[in-house]
């Protein structure tokens, strides 16, 4: 439920001209790769902020320091494991 | 130093809101002032603003999660200001209070006004808070006050 739901925010963002198309088709990429390696990460980096950017993986203790990897160009898909961030 | 400057709502006594404002470059063009009634929340990693009092600002995504609670997704914007008061012992400020800002992406949710623990903790600020008489504040500790 959460992918259909993350595909719908997309977009509504694109819909009301708060993201373009490509950022939108960049973050389902980013999503893409988590979700490819979801077991191992919810293995291996519990309590942790795990976020995707160009490909790569960054790991980091809080969402404002993932969110650093970050560039206008490449978002930063994220999800914070085994807690809520909220 | 200055009184308190948290109280809870007549709906929701029990936890810590203060009056601040949201601060940024409107989308039309010029400058957006919106008062905000934050809520305080020492759970939330991130700082949160309504897709309501998203739309008053020129706001750019710089990322996403779906992770959000309940599963939902939220995005992750910039270009909004939180500002909000501390109280200070800081003698340059002889009323005992500041405005104090701060501008880290923040999350956009369905609608929530939140100042979370991102925040405070960039700046030091740290929060008291009696959730039975619904009162506190929100409080830097200089450098000099320290030791």
């Amino acid at each position: 439920m959460a992918h259909e739901d993350f595909v719908r925010m997309l977009r509504r963002e694109v819909t009301r001209g708060a993201m373009r198309d490509r950022q939108a088709l960049d973050l389902l990429i980013q999503k893409a790769h988590f979700d490819a390696r979801r077991p191992e990460i919810e293995r291996r980096y519990r309590n942790r902020v795990v976020g995707f950017v160009g490909g790569r993986m960054k790991v980091a203790n809080t969402v404002q320091d993932v969110l650093r990897y970050g560039t206008r160009a490449k978002l930063v898909y994220f999800e914070a494991i085994g807690f809520d961030i909220l | 130093m200055a009184g308190d400057n948290l109280k809870g709502t007549p709906t929701d006594p029990q936890r810590p809101h203060q009056r601040g404002a949201a601060q940024g470059d409107a989308p039309g063009g010029g400058a957006a002032n919106e008062s905000k009634n934050w809520l305080i929340d020492t759970g939330a990693q991130i700082s949160c603003i309504s897709q309501a009092n998203a739309a008053h600002f020129r706001t750019a995504p710089t990322g996403a999660t779906a992770g959000g609670v309940n599963g939902g997704a939220m995005p992750i914007v910039t270009g909004v200001t939180m500002v909000f008061k501390v109280k200070t012992d800081n003698p340059a400020y002889p009323g005992g209070e500041r405005n104090v800002s701060c501008r880290l992406p923040v999350a956009v949710t369905p609608s929530s006004d939140i100042l979370g623990m991102d925040q405070l903790g960039s700046l030091g600020v740290r929060v008291n808070w009696d959730p039975q008489h619904g009162t506190g504040y929100l409080y830097e500790v200089t450098r000099r006050a320290r030791g």
